[in-house]
């Protein structure tokens, strides 16, 4: 491959934070699993409920019954919210260093010195995004379905699980389009966060309020967020379309980044 | 071989380069003069492909610099005014990176390039100094043998000894048919390197011209010291040439073109020591235009 040194430095520069989000990720959602107990969730309940009122709860996406099931339950306490802040990390932070931050410190003249076009380097950074992206929530759920399997045999539904990790795979490369487009557009590593890591938590917080109360539902419809919907995914709904829509998102972020870091000035 | 065709980018508040033309020969070692900020290396982004003229266009061997970079970038050794290697790498490791992006297996070239400039390529790079630095750029710059060299400012950072031994590499280089292009802000280093000069000044091409006429419009001034103050008088009292008493042993003597005549003058006195004056970018400009600096 003509580019296996960039991957090479690619994967020593981010193998660190790639480690540490996915260890993090590993960690809750084992913890989050070893919490179910297949008699009734009233215990956990009672316990969440002492430690917190409802409306922070359901801010936080932990709005279950007692008869929930395991990935009910894992939908709720892992993916409603924590994985978001989580795995926002890692996004902001290789999303900087894959395109911006060789400009804005120059290194990209070297790059682009050598006999690659700026949509080959662009696109080839991007892939490897998607693919690290991709390898996070894959390990993730692979993780999860062992953790399930170990404590509660049989008991995960293994396709709704699976599916809610393919939404959440697709959500974060919508979630990561901005944040490489970001930094496709900007010469420099802080006007590049201020859009592609502003964003994202803002449609992360917006997710949050309008989960505090029913008066905020009308947020909603401005997040992204929303295009994730564990209960359509596990009441096996319609969600198929919103999977369409998060994929399409996607793609056109992605490639525009590529095409105007193509056709731009660069302050090299 | 490299051709720029009225290159015009605006960066408004009077920056940028405006119809900037000239054309690199085949085999030619092209000097780019100009203070700081004179749009040398806005034009040479232009030749990187790095910026999208407002007008005009540059080629590179006939290739479109702006579109075809991949194909340019095959033939060309690339040294970037500002120094911005990777610096989690050693010296050796940002090479072999270079290489394989260039797909470029044979490194006998860069191994004798580490050793000509003596540069201790295990170090990393971030804690390399300046002049360490440059030598990497200067190394990465030439270690796959490209036919063209786009060089800005090649020497700065870089000891007398190690200039010494650039100038001898591009004397070497251009032996070898290579075209260069190489900029900087002092005019002796592109005197004793290139074939031809172009000055540019505010973003404009004052004058494209080559070594050879350029010394001869020359004007070079020489600080005289003779033996005594009688010594100096007579001289003063004598000389047909322009002059300038320094102290009361020394006289400065002008715009001389001629040295000839002047040692041939100076053969009558007792000297101690002749002093040329190091010819900077400013002179250059004050003799060519008279010393009109807008």
């Amino acid at each position: 491959m003509k580019l296996s040194s960039l991957l090479k430095f690619n994967i020593k520069q981010n193998y660190g934070i790639f480690t540490i989000i996915s260890g993090v990720m590993i960690l809750y959602v084992t913890v989050i699993i070893n919490m179910y107990d297949p008699k009734g969730l009233d215990e956990l309940i009672a316990l969440a409920n002492f430690k917190m009122s409802s409306e922070l709860m359901t801010a936080f996406g932990f709005n279950i019954d007692v008869n929930a099931s395991l990935v009910t339950m894992v939908a709720s306490y892992f993916y409603g919210m924590l994985i978001y802040f989580v795995l926002i990390i890692y996004v902001i932070m290789v999303s900087n260093r894959l395109i911006v931050e060789h400009v804005d410190k120059g290194s990209m003249a070297y790059l682009l010195s050598t006999p690659h076009t700026r949509i080959q380097i662009a696109s080839f950074q991007a892939i490897f995004f998607i693919a690290s992206i991709a390898l996070q929530i894959l390990i993730l759920t692979l993780v999860g379905w062992a953790a399930s399997e170990a404590s509660f045999p049989g008991l995960l539904d293994v396709n709704a699980f699976f599916m809610l990790n393919l939404g959440v795979f697709l959500l974060f490369a919508a979630l990561s389009g901005i944040s490489f487009l970001a930094s496709c557009i900007f010469n420099e590593t802080k006007n590049a966060l201020a859009l592609g890591a502003g964003l994202p938590l803002a449609f992360i917080i917006i997710d949050i309020l309008a989960n505090v109360d029913e008066k905020l539902n009308v947020l909603h419809n401005f997040t992204l967020i929303t295009l994730f919907d564990s209960d359509a995914i596990i009441a096996n709904g319609a969600y198929v379309v919103n999977f369409f829509i998060m994929a399409t998102i996607s793609i056109l972020l992605y490639i525009s980044g590529i095409w105007i870091f193509s056709k731009r000035d660069l302050s090299l | 071989m490299i051709q720029i065709n009225n290159l015009t980018k605006d960066f408004g508040n009077r920056k940028g380069v405006f119809h900037i033309t000239f054309n690199i020969k085949e085999k030619e070692v092209f000097g780019f003069l100009g203070p700081n900020g004179a749009g040398k290396t806005t034009t040479i982004r232009h030749l990187m492909g790095f910026l999208n003229a407002d007008a005009g266009e540059c080629t590179i061997n006939g290739m479109e610099c702006r579109h075809q970079t991949a194909a340019i970038m095959k033939q060309v050794g690339y040294l970037p005014g500002e120094l911005a290697l990777l610096d989690a790498m050693t010296g050796m490791q940002f090479f072999q990176f270079m290489a394989k992006l260039r797909q470029q297996t044979d490194l006998s070239l860069c191994r004798q390039l580490i050793e000509r400039f003596e540069l201790d390529s295990s170090t990393s790079i971030k804690k390399m100094s300046k002049g360490m630095k440059q030598k990497v750029a200067v190394i990465t710059a030439f270690m796959h043998d490209p036919q063209i060299l786009i060089l800005d400012e090649p020497t700065s950072g870089l000891d007398p000894l190690m200039q010494i031994e650039f100038a001898k590499l591009i004397s070497e280089e251009k032996n070898k048919g290579k075209t260069i292009l190489m900029s900087s802000h002092n005019f002796d280093e592109v005197e004793k390197n290139c074939d031809t000069i172009g000055i540019i000044r505010a973003g404009e091409m004052v004058c494209i011209e080559d070594i050879h006429s350029i010394r001869q419009k020359k004007r070079q001034n020489y600080t005289l010291i003779f033996s005594d103050t009688e010594e100096a008088s007579k001289f003063v009292n004598n000389t047909h040439f322009a002059f300038g008493q320094l102290t009361d042993a020394s006289v400065e003597v002008k715009e001389i073109n001629n040295l000839n005549n002047l040692i041939k003058e100076l053969s009558k006195y007792k000297i101690i020591d002749i002093q040329s004056e190091k010819y900077s970018l400013e002179h250059l400009f004050m003799h060519y235009y008279g010393g009109s600096k807008s």
